[in-house]
């Protein structure tokens, strides 16, 4: 079977698949990365990694939500009747939505750089707006973008078991989702606890933030499925769409459970320093999934046949010789 | 059957002796042969005008497509409902054409060699083995050519979206319909 790459032909610019945007703007935004962290090592220089993550990376995740989002509202417009993905690609576009809100607070308005608006027009904004931004911006682009973006799954993965090709879990599977449970029950128990023991005064915000890891289980458990689903499928455009988001949930696990062993000091800071670089990744992987899906829209269209119609219409069908 | 691009280039130049079917007319259309498959069949048309003019066909075929679906605007059902009837005319046209022309149309092609084709187009969505899955399960069935673009329609719709599931599903009528399967041909 042709590959993808041999697939979809560049004639020209603007048919330049936005997958392919996206991994090389990952690539390039990750080998810098790399050199600025050599330098920082070897120099010992903090503020040209600290102008690397204040600036260039808050670009690239602004523009990576900006792009995902607008791919996500473009794959979601092409389904016009029930029974399709459309209520999934709505979700995730509100997902989509909530994760660009949540990161405009978190990587833009609290971060003391020249391109915050604020560092011009508040002048004591940092002192005492830019914690509370933090925490609602990750409040925004985590429990909240989880919760919509697991329900959005959710309706994608019954379309897929509504077709018949919804992935199976297999034995060893068991283990991980077994896992995601614990964890999620620990996580709960955890709050409560906290919750009923501490007698200060509790914020909207931080009480928004403290589902993160329980619907970070519940995206696992998904993520799984996603995965079992895209590796069943085989290569294909529509494999890799949620294949793409199963591995920016996986990446999403990997730096909970990363930021889990530091606190419990069982990694040291200059370890988990890397995972500053996977967050990058992952904002790729999500923005890879409604790519491939576009991807997959405009590569149907540029092979000669697009005849838009209304569910079973007659176009295809009358195409072939009448008995 | 297998594609030409898999089965390699001798056996290819072996069946170009006599003609490409279709299939490998709009694979070759769409660049999608192994080079040297893709020099045989250029050495072949450059002599045979038959398979030239059934390639124009093809081009004419496929260029009226493209026009139709970008005449249809996607949130507009007027013009989308004027572009189907549009559609409509041109196949009927095409048909009587085909119907008046019956020396260019090729050799019936194995209903195997259709599936392969279909197999292959919704490969590249689904991916290989979504694809073998859900071909044999319309297999499994006795079917008609037919039948088979009313199953792809559906699916494809329900994952990629009216016009990215219609395309597909116009490009799998047309390779059906590119190996003059019969609408009765029974695949089992």
């Amino acid at each position: 079977m042709k590959s993808l790459r041999d697939g979809m032909q560049v004639r020209s610019l603007s048919e330049i698949p936005y997958s392919r945007v996206v991994l090389v703007l990952a690539a390039l935004q990750v080998s810098v990365g790399i050199v600025v962290h050599i330098l920082w090592i070897s120099t010992g220089n903090l503020s040209l990694l600290r102008n690397y993550f204040d600036y260039q990376g808050s670009i690239y995740f602004i523009f990576l939500d900006v792009l995902t989002l607008w791919l996500c509202i473009v794959a979601w417009r092409q389904f016009r009747q029930q029974g399709s993905l459309r209520s999934a690609w709505f979700l995730i576009s509100l997902a989509m939505g909530s994760k660009l809100a949540g990161d405009l607070l978190k990587h833009w308005l609290c971060v003391d750089t020249y391109i915050n608006p604020l560092h011009y027009a508040w002048v004591n904004w940092h002192s005492s707006a830019a914690g509370r931004l933090n925490v609602w911006g990750s409040a925004i682009a985590g429990p909240l973008f989880m919760l919509i973006l697991a329900i959005g799954l959710f309706k994608g993965l019954q379309h897929y078991k509504k077709i018949h090709m919804l992935g199976k879990l297999r034995s060893s599977d068991l283990i991980w989702v077994g896992g995601a449970c614990l964890y999620a029950l620990y996580v709960v128990a955890t709050v409560i606890r906290v919750a009923a023991s501490e007698p200060f005064i509790i914020h909207a915000e931080w009480v928004l933030t403290w589902p993160n890891d329980l619907f970070l289980a519940i995206l696992l458990l998904e993520a799984i499925l996603l995965m079992r689903t895209a590796v069943d499928m085989g290569k294909g455009y529509l494999a890799r769409t949620w294949g793409a988001f199963a591995i920016a949930i996986f990446l999403t696990s990997l730096e909970s459970v990363a930021k889990w062993m530091l606190d419990y000091n069982y990694m040291s800071r200059p370890e988990y320093s890397i995972m500053w670089y996977v967050w990058f990744i992952w904002a790729a992987a999500f923005a890879l999934g409604p790519a491939y899906q576009v991807d997959a829209v405009r590569h149907a269209r540029s092979r000669g046949m697009s005849a838009s119609g209304p569910f079973s219409n007659p176009t295809a069908a009358h195409a072939l010789p009448r008995s | 059957m297998q594609s030409p691009s898999k089965k390699g280039p001798l056996r290819f130049v072996n069946r170009l002796r006599t003609h490409p079917v279709n299939a490998d007319l709009i694979a070759y259309r769409d660049g999608e042969l192994a080079s040297r498959t893709r020099a045989a069949v250029k050495r072949h048309l450059e002599r045979c005008e038959r398979c030239r003019k059934e390639l124009v066909l093809i081009e004419e075929d496929l260029l009226h497509f493209g026009q139709l679906a970008n005449r249809i605007e996607p949130d507009s059902d007027t013009l989308m409902n004027k572009g189907m009837f549009d559609l409509q005319q041109a196949m009927e046209r095409h048909d009587a054409k085909l119907d008046q022309a019956p020396s260019t149309s090729l050799a019936i092609t194995p209903a195997a060699e259709v599936l392969a084709s279909v197999r292959k187009e919704l490969a590249i969505y689904l991916g290989a083995r979504a694809a073998e899955q859900f071909l044999a399960e319309a297999q499994s069935r006795s079917f008609v050519a037919q039948d088979l673009v009313s199953l792809v329609e559906p699916l494809m719709v329900g994952l990629l979206g009216n016009q990215g599931g219609s395309a597909v599903a116009g490009r799998v009528a047309l390779l059906c319909k590119s190996a003059s399967m019969p609408a009765h041909h029974t695949v089992t």
